[in-house]
């Protein structure tokens, strides 16, 4: 996996206790993956609770996928920034690529398809942009130039034992 | 893609060992997952309790096993970890499914289904 300018911030005055954090990697699925399993351990080192960081970690990684699979598709040599930032009770994040605009330059609303169907019927995908809708506060999106900025805000608890260090 | 099929009596017991059902894995996971089933086999229950993240496109693939499975023959899920079982439960697919919260509690229903199935 290609990974560089990964980035921490704290300002707090704990050096191990970042609330910010960037990282930038390749439009793959494997990349994704791997830097899904680098921001579950750092959300873990900014205090979010486990519950939170299996939301963010799931809205993350559908955003991710749609990069990969639709904006950069076939483009292993596009890269995707990442931004995560921690800001009261919610966690922000900023998610851009260079890849191409989203249909229409407009957000999908994410329609949740009907479970309530025959099994032949039964949905294989579209649960995308329902996740990501369901679990974030505010999603917005906007085409910057030759980019697409994907902003997510994701309501998150603090950690109960942040505290008491 | 890591998965075992050990049997329990008449019930095919598919367990999932990789603890990230995600786009990475779902095609292969849809493979092996029909690899390991035969004919034969009328009732198959898929073990979920080492997944600890399961995102839209593993979603799917669960749906795709059970529509591979059909409707003639019994799928059910066992052992949804809480992250894995949000998935479900956001997206309504918990209301397609036959889920337990643990092998154990499958056990102890699917049994007597089991024989059901094999009298019939």
């Amino acid at each position: 996996m290609m990974m560089d300018g990964l980035k921490m911030s704290g300002a707090n005055g704990r050096k191990y206790r970042p609330d910010a954090i960037a990282l930038r990697f390749a439009a793959t699925s494997s990349d994704v993956r791997s830097s899904m399993i680098l921001v579950r351990n750092l959300l873990g080192v900014m205090d979010l609770a486990d519950d939170d960081i299996g939301k963010v970690e799931l809205v993350l990684a559908e955003a991710l996928n749609n990069v990969v699979e639709h904006a950069c598709v076939d483009r292993a040599d596009h890269l995707v920034f990442l931004e995560l930032s921690q800001d009261a009770g919610r966690l922000e994040c900023r998610i851009c690529d260079p890849g191409r605009p989203m249909p229409y330059t407009l957000l999908p609303e994410g329609k949740a398809p009907d479970p309530d169907v025959a099994l032949d019927d039964l949905p294989e995908g579209g649960f995308g942009w329902m996740l990501i809708h369901e679990l974030s506060e505010e999603v917005k999106y906007q085409r910057i130039g030759d980019e697409n900025h994907l902003i997510l805000s994701i309501p998150v608890g603090i950690g109960a034992d942040r505290v008491q260090h | 893609m890591e998965l075992l099929r050990e049997d329990i009596g008449e019930i095919g017991v598919i367990r999932c060992l990789h603890d990230r059902l995600d786009a990475v894995v779902a095609v292969q996971f849809k493979d092996r997952f029909r690899e390991l089933t035969d004919e034969a086999t009328q009732h198959y229950v898929l073990d979920m309790s080492q997944v600890q993240f399961l995102d839209s496109s593993g979603l799917g693939a669960v749906v795709a096993v059970y529509k591979f499975i059909g409707r003639e023959r019994r799928f059910c899920i066992a052992g949804l970890t809480p992250a894995v079982g949000r998935v479900f439960k956001l997206t309504r697919m918990d209301s397609v499914f036959t889920i337990y919260d643990s092998m154990d509690a499958m056990l102890a229903a699917e049994t007597s289904v089991a024989e059901q199935y094999r009298a019939s």
